[in-house]
């Protein structure tokens, strides 16, 4: 059940992330924790895990992540069409390639855009690693790059999941 | 947080923590106050995401977005676990208190919770002018 905001963007919390080789879980336990944040939920997690402390951002952080990221030169046609496109993977293939070429253009601009955010969200949530100061610039030299976007993207969760009220929360 | 409104605006015909307690083995089938409804829930209708009930089965007398909204898990619960939020809109509504100094530093989620606070109370107040003006001209 979500339910899981915080509502102050002073307070923290500590996060591990899903492909931390001190990590196993299975795929639903997995998206329990994404969306739940309690350890409890992960199947086990090793002494040695990585702790990331992330805040909740405020109104004014989250509109400068915005705005840092493009907010006021994004493409709205990329916007409409990232809306629209079909959830399942082949239909949505599908419908990509009988784009015209400005409509995937438009639609990479506005993914580009996406991109920027969370990057930007995390510049303003990440507090620290393993109890000391940490930068995105740390999180993005992570390698293997498969690895550095699952720290990135899951990250970025647990900050939207503590930032925002969600749907269950309304 | 829509569900304290229009839990607390249908009364006695709202969902509450009264009817589990009298009717056994509702408190399981309502989720064990916060869990997912379980199979055999009166009026529970199902998709692949689970069990929901409407929100005007919940709480009849409610508003119109609220009235569609699937119930995943027991809204009394839900309110229940955001009282201090509640507590803190009233008492900004009062007077007695204002938001930031309840909450010096809020969150975005912060603020979304007492936006939907304050736009279901206004509809819920809203509401209840709009029937007492109709029971006035009808004589009730």
């Amino acid at each position: 059940m979500a339910l899981n905001f915080l509502t102050s963007s002073k307070q923290t919390i500590d996060v591990v992330v899903t492909c931390d080789s001190e990590v196993s879980s299975t795929t639903e336990q997995r998206s329990a924790y994404l969306s739940s944040g309690d350890l409890g939920d992960l199947g086990e997690v090793g002494e040695n895990a990585t702790r990331f402390t992330i805040k909740a951002l405020s109104p004014s952080e989250r509109e400068e992540a915005e705005v840092k990221a493009g907010a006021y030169s994004r493409s709205e046609l990329g916007r409409m069409l990232w809306i629209e496109a079909p959830s399942d993977h082949s239909e949505r293939a599908r419908w990509h390639h009988d784009l015209s070429d400005d409509e995937r253009s438009a639609m990479s601009q506005y993914q580009a855009y996406l991109n920027r955010v969370y990057l930007e969200m995390l510049r303003g949530g990440l507090t620290h690693i393993n109890g000391e100061e940490a930068s995105v610039e740390q999180v993005d030299m992570i390698r293997p790059d498969s690895d550095r976007l699952t720290v990135i993207s899951e990250l970025v969760a647990h900050i939207q999941r503590i930032s925002l009220l969600g749907v269950e929360g309304k | 947080m829509a569900a304290s409104v229009w839990l607390g605006h249908s009364g006695s015909r709202a969902w509450s923590c009264e009817q589990c307690q009298a009717k056994k083995g509702l408190r399981a089938l309502r989720g064990n106050c916060g869990g997912p409804f379980k199979r055999g829930l009166p009026l529970a209708q199902q998709d692949d995401q689970g069990l929901y009930v409407l929100g005007y089965r919940v709480a009849p007398d409610c508003g119109e977005d609220f009235s569609d909204l699937e119930i995943r898990s027991c809204p009394v619960a839900g309110a229940n676990r955001l009282a201090s939020i509640i507590q803190a809109y009233r008492r900004h509504r009062a007077g007695l208190a204002t938001i930031k100094e309840t909450y010096p530093s809020p969150s975005c989620a912060l603020l979304e919770a007492v936006d939907v606070l304050h736009s279901n109370t206004e509809e819920a107040i809203h509401r209840a002018q709009e029937r007492a003006m109709k029971e006035a001209k009808h004589g009730n």
